[in-house]
């Protein structure tokens, strides 16, 4: 039998179509990797570090993975789905009724689609606090943020597909913050809508963007993000400290930031056959293991315990399908996709030019740009020089910004402010003369940008959970275990 | 790891990922194949499952298991027949109601579908969901005991007749013996055709005759309890009757009962009520906006109906809507035809002719005769023959009593009218006019002729001029009922004209005296005095006809500029006992009311302060001057209004 296959491998067919031997030798693993079109994005070789689950949570490979799994089940659905009113709608019934599997189809679709959204998010916030995104990968760091906005559009696109009740006012909702916007906002929705309202022309148009337009930016962008990265020395790692990494580099001051991959080595990596040594200052010292099996099986694990999960998420819960879209009847409250009600939360304080439009390009723009500043990511660490001055320059900071929340708003934006002055909190215990075990070398040691994406996510956090759970009909404060959520 | 053989740790972690690797390759496949499999155990496959077990017991072929779907028009998909077999045609099998056949209907079903009648989600295959019991849809099935609501969809536009004409038609169906022969409502009558849906496909008109001919010409002895032949009125009565048999008796019995309890005085369906709640949609109205926190029974649609019918105060306290005091009997077909008020879209092609005549040619879906007209507008608050009633709520409000013959006797034509078309502001009555409540100009004709009806003429122009004249008598009553618009001796003042033939063509001629008694005078004071018996009206007639021209007849009040202070003064002093400012305090009309002012020309108000003071006459007489006044300080209340409105 296993002679046979032996036999088959040897074959002339088999040979023409995958032109290496059985991977069980080195040379074979090599080529295996190098010669499928599908893998050679990988090196040959990987470091041990790089693989290991906790280094990445695998979360930029995931939302691949989820990429993936949206496009096949998307292809299915798009066999049934006629973008037209009101075929649209009566086309999500026949989904739930008469396709095979329709119901599920639809329900993978939809949470994969949620969890894609989750997990770049979780990708770029764990790339930012790893400082991944230095030198020489500021430019992958802003492809990657161009994917979000991608990945978000994709998602908000696909939202209106339904044409029931609650993709109908979700797409409203977005569509009049982005109306919003001075000079080109009606201009950007007329070219968005096809029309002044959402109808037909809405429907077809947001249907070729969300099956055409954007995945196709988004599969080349990905590519793209790769490409780079492979090109920038794979995974970013922190130097190793001495010839030991039992620490994971993250106990020695500024020692995360201070090993970036020299272009050098780079060169070295598009070589073929050549020991693949990135990153690291000696290769040497540095546990290398073939991709071919270590990385691929890993790879191929996290996906299929992603993709167990999706399907049990998707054979559990149905996705929601509400009333007809029905112009005439607004629900309320009319409440955005969940990642957009952070926004949506912020029209509550601010006008819709503040929150829809100059608060989300700020956020896009301050995080495209961040590589591009590194204050205080070299040494010395925040605290080393005249630790007073800049405690009093911080607060002052803090105080300043107070206060530029509160200007043109309703309110004082508790879930910004909030998250400000713990941040705040956390890094004057930093700068405190204080050796709290292993917290307070930690907290000292965190760089600005650490401390300001700190906040940004906090206050994301805070103002989506608040937006998606707290808040009830007239967008009123309400409490879920006692009103249910809206 | 530093403590271990690296390379042993290494092939370890690669042995684990081998088996997660394996189990979960499994698992996917495990939870992949669930969602397919679960398909082959879906309801209707088991439905039909159930069928061909049946079948093969009863020896008969058993069918191929598959979706049974109508289509009859793109948008539109019925899978009902997947689970209900004998519906779709499929040979009907004992052990199921599933597998009856439908009962026999005038429409085919292949061009109608299900839901189009039945209400209920078509596309769904799963009971719960194509009954309509999921929260996103808006049209579930209507309940066996109001399935005619159905019916009422598409033929929203069948006339409900008079309802009193129909119940007095019902009557005599039974007295006089039709139902011996003729089955209603599909009950199974051997004999003559049945009259199930006589209403919707007409029946021969001349079947009076034609009965009395057959009648006349047969010894069976059913005939001879038929009593013909039938007067007129009753004639008319079946007459009314076969039109309401239209094939839903429940509905129509809804539908006649918002005619006869007069429901659109208040609601408006169709476009035609008062200014009440709009009941043109009631039947789509989604559960999920009403109020169930007071319904008793599920939050359905149908029962929230039923506990309004019962009493409206207890969904909303400040319903203004009276309790309709309803029996148990009446609830049932009113939410029928509740239940069948929607503004759904119907393709024209679909439009029976009953719609077509409602929607594009206007024929009303009520009886268009005084009566029913009265009964489905004005009754509710008026009272059946317009008594007057009491209409409860938080205020009390009072419908005046418009069937008085004391009202009806100075209310002008023109007057019914002007306030039918435009209603009463700050009272209930709301505009009746096309524009407001959609009654047209010949319905709001109807309903005057028919007030007017209510008190006829009794005493003919014969009977007067035949019955003894009493002079002393005459004299009497023209000084009571003539001489406060005419004056004393008929020479006219400013309200009524003279009265002497010299002065009036009128009072040269009895019969045109007459004419003008009983009819009145339109738009003008001139009231009716139908309820004077013949005697009375021949001595007046002969008082009136016989009046000399009197010296001075209408004796003009010359208008001369007044000096509002003093007629200030003077209106304190003589008038503001009665017509004072404070309303708590006042006998007699406001007449210091600006929009009262502003009404009356300066020759009303001098002739009222004349005529209706007759015991302070002589003082008026002499002090004209002292009028001026008085009109003086009238206008300009007038004139201050004007002012105050324009700032």
């Amino acid at each position: 039998m296993r002679d046979l296959g032996r036999a088959l491998l040897r074959s002339r067919v088999w040979r023409s179509i995958a032109r290496h031997g059985f991977p069980d030798s080195n040379r074979n693993r090599s080529l295996a990797v190098l010669t499928n079109f599908f893998l050679h994005f990988h090196p040959v070789k990987v470091r041990l570090r790089a693989i290991r689950f906790t280094r990445t949570f695998y979360l930029g490979g995931l939302s691949a993975a989820c990429f993936l799994i949206l496009t096949m089940s998307g292809v299915l659905l798009m066999f049934y789905y006629r973008p037209a009113v009101p075929h649209a709608y009566n086309d999500m019934k026949d989904f739930a009724f008469v396709v095979s599997s329709g119901t599920f189809l639809r329900n993978l679709h939809r949470w994969t689609a949620h969890a894609m959204v989750g997990l770049v998010l979780a990708h770029m916030a764990w790339t930012f606090l790893r400082g991944a995104y230095g030198p020489p990968r500021e430019f992958n760091w802003v492809i990657g943020i161009g994917l979000l906005v991608a990945t978000l559009l994709l998602s908000y696109t696909g939202y209106l597909l339904p044409w029931d009740q609650l993709a109908y006012w979700a797409v409203t909702v977005g569509t009049h913050m982005v109306a919003a916007t001075p000079l080109v906002g009606p201009e950007i929705e007329l070219l968005l809508l096809g029309g002044h309202s959402i109808n037909d022309n809405a429907l077809v148009r947001f249907y070729v963007l969300h099956c055409v337009v954007l995945p196709m930016t988004l599969a080349l962008g990905v590519g793209l993000h790769i490409w780079r990265l492979r090109k920038d020395g794979g995974l970013h790692l922190p130097a190793l400290p001495m010839g030991e990494d039992t620490n994971h580099g993250q106990d020695v001051p500024g020692s995360e930031e201070g090993a970036e991959g020299s272009p050098t080595d780079s060169v070295r990596l598009v070589i073929p056959n050549v020991e693949v040594a990135d990153g690291a200052p000696d290769p040497g010292d540095e546990p290398m293991v073939m991709t071919f099996p270590h990385l691929l099986l890993r790879e191929v694990v996290a996906f299929l315990a992603l993709a167990v999960l999706l399907v049990c998420a998707s054979l559990a819960f149905d996705a929601p399908l509400e009333g007809i879209a029905d112009p005439a009847r607004t629900p309320n409250p009319a409440k955005a996709p969940w990642y957009f009600l952070g926004l949506q939360e912020l029209l509550r304080y601010y006008a819709p030019v503040v929150a829809g439009v100059l608060l989300p390009s700020l956020c896009i723009v301050a995080l495209a740009v961040v590589p591009y500043f590194r204050v205080n990511i070299e040494r010395p660490a925040l605290w080393q020089v005249a630790p007073l001055r800049r405690l009093a320059l911080l607060w002052l900071a803090i105080a300043v910004l107070t206060g530029v929340f509160r200007v043109g708003a309703t309110g004082i934006v508790w879930s910004i402010v909030v998250p400000l002055w713990l941040v705040g909190a956390a890094m004057s215990a930093g700068a405190l003369p204080w050796r709290g075990g292993r917290l307070g070398p930690w907290l000292r040691t965190r760089s600005l940008p650490f401390w300001i994406f700190t906040w940004f996510l906090l206050s994301a956090i805070a103002l989506t959970v608040v937006g998606a759970l707290f808040r009830g009909p007239s967008w009123r404060f309400t409490l879920p275990w006692r009103d249910g959520i809206y | 790891m530093a403590t271990q053989d690296p390379e042993r740790a290494v092939s370890l972690t690669l042995r684990r990922l081998g088996i997660a690797f394996a189990i979960l390759s499994v698992a996917l496949l495990g939870v992949l194949a669930i969602a397919p499999a679960s398909a082959h155990f879906s309801e209707w496959r088991t439905v039909q499952q159930r069928y061909n077990a049946l079948a093969r017991r009863a020896k008969r072929d058993p069918i191929e298991v598959r979706v049974r779907q109508l289509s009859p028009s793109p948008d539109v998909v019925d899978r009902c027949g997947s689970c209900h077999l004998g519906a779709a045609g499929v040979a009907p099998v004992e052990g199921d109601p599933l597998f009856a056949a439908h009962p026999p209907i005038p429409h085919d079903p292949t061009r109608f579908g299900c839901t189009i009648c039945h209400g209920g989600q078509g596309r769904a295959l799963t009971m719960r969901a194509a009954h309509g019991g999921e929260p996103n849809w808006d049209e579930p099935l209507f309940p066996r005991k109001h399935y005619e609501a159905g019916c009422g969809l598409c033929h929203s536009g069948i006339t409900a007749p008079d309802p009193d004409l129909v119940a007095s038609g019902r009557g005599l169906f039974e007295v006089r013996g039709c139902s011996a022969c003729h089955g209603v409502d599909h009950r199974d009558v051997a004999g003559g055709p049945d009259l199930s849906e006589a209403g919707l496909r007409g029946y021969a008109h001349d079947w009076h005759d034609r009965h009395v001919r057959a009648a006349a010409g047969s010894t069976d002895s059913r005939w001879a309890a038929g009593h013909l032949p039938l007067e007129e009125a009753a004639r008319a009565a079946i007459d009314a009757y076969l039109e309401s048999r239209v094939g839903a008796p429940q509905l129509m019995a809804g539908k006649l009962l918002v005619a006869r309890l007069g429901c659109r005085g208040c609601h408006r369906i169709g476009g035609v009520g008062g200014d009440g709640p709009d009941l043109s949609d009631i039947g789509s109205r989604k559960a999920s906006d009403l109020d169930f926190s007071r319904v008793r029974g599920s939050p359905a649609l149908v029962d929230w109906l039923e506990e309004v019918l019962t009493d409206p105060s207890r969904l909303d306290p400040r319903s203004r809507m009276p309790p309709p005091r309803l029996d148990a009997s009446q609830i049932d077909p009113l939410v029928t035809y509740l239940l069948s008020l929607r503004t759904r879209p119907i393709p024209v092609a679909f439009w029976p002719p009953d719609r077509v005549r409602a929607m594009l040619l206007g024929e009303r879906d009520f009886a268009r005769d005084g009566h029913a007209l009265f009964g489905a507008f004005c009754s509710a608050c008026h009272g059946p023959r317009g008594e007057g009633k009491v209409l409860g709520g938080l205020s009390v409000e009072v419908a005046p009593a418009i069937g008085g013959a004391s009202f009806l006797a100075i209310a002008s034509d023109a007057f019914l009218r002007r306030t039918l078309r435009e209603g009463r502001p700050d009272h209930r009555m709301p505009p009746w006019g096309a524009l407001d409540s959609g009654l047209r100009p010949e319905e709001i004709t109807a309903i005057i002729g028919y007030l007017r009806g209510l008190h006829p003429v009794t005493t003919t122009f014969a009977e007067v001029s035949a019955s003894d004249l009493d002079p002393s008598r005459g004299r009497s009553v023209f000084r009571d009922r003539c001489a406060p618009c005419h004056g004393d001796r008929g020479e006219g003042t400013a309200i009524g004209p003279p009265l002497a033939a010299a002065d009036n063509a009128v009072t040269s001629c009895e019969d045109a005296i007459y004419g003008t008694l009983m009819n009145g005078v339109e738009d003008t004071a001139m009231g009716t005095f139908r309820t004077l018996d013949a005697r009375t009206l021949r001595a007046l007639i002969d008082v009136v006809r016989t009046l000399d021209r009197a010296p001075g007849s209408r004796r003009e009040w010359r208008p001369r500029q007044g000096d509002p202070a003093s007629g200030a003064a003077l209106f304190a002093r003589h008038c503001a006992k009665c017509h004072g400012a404070r309303p708590e305090v006042r006998r007699a009309p406001a007449i210091q009311d600006p929009r009262f002012v502003a009404m009356a020309p300066d020759a009303f108000l001098a002739a009222s302060i004349v005529r209706r003071h007759d015991r302070t006459r002589d003082d008026v007489r002499r002090s004209a001057d002292e009028i001026s006044d008085l009109v003086a300080y009238l206008r300009s209340l007038g004139a201050t209004s004007e002012v105050s409105h324009a700032e």
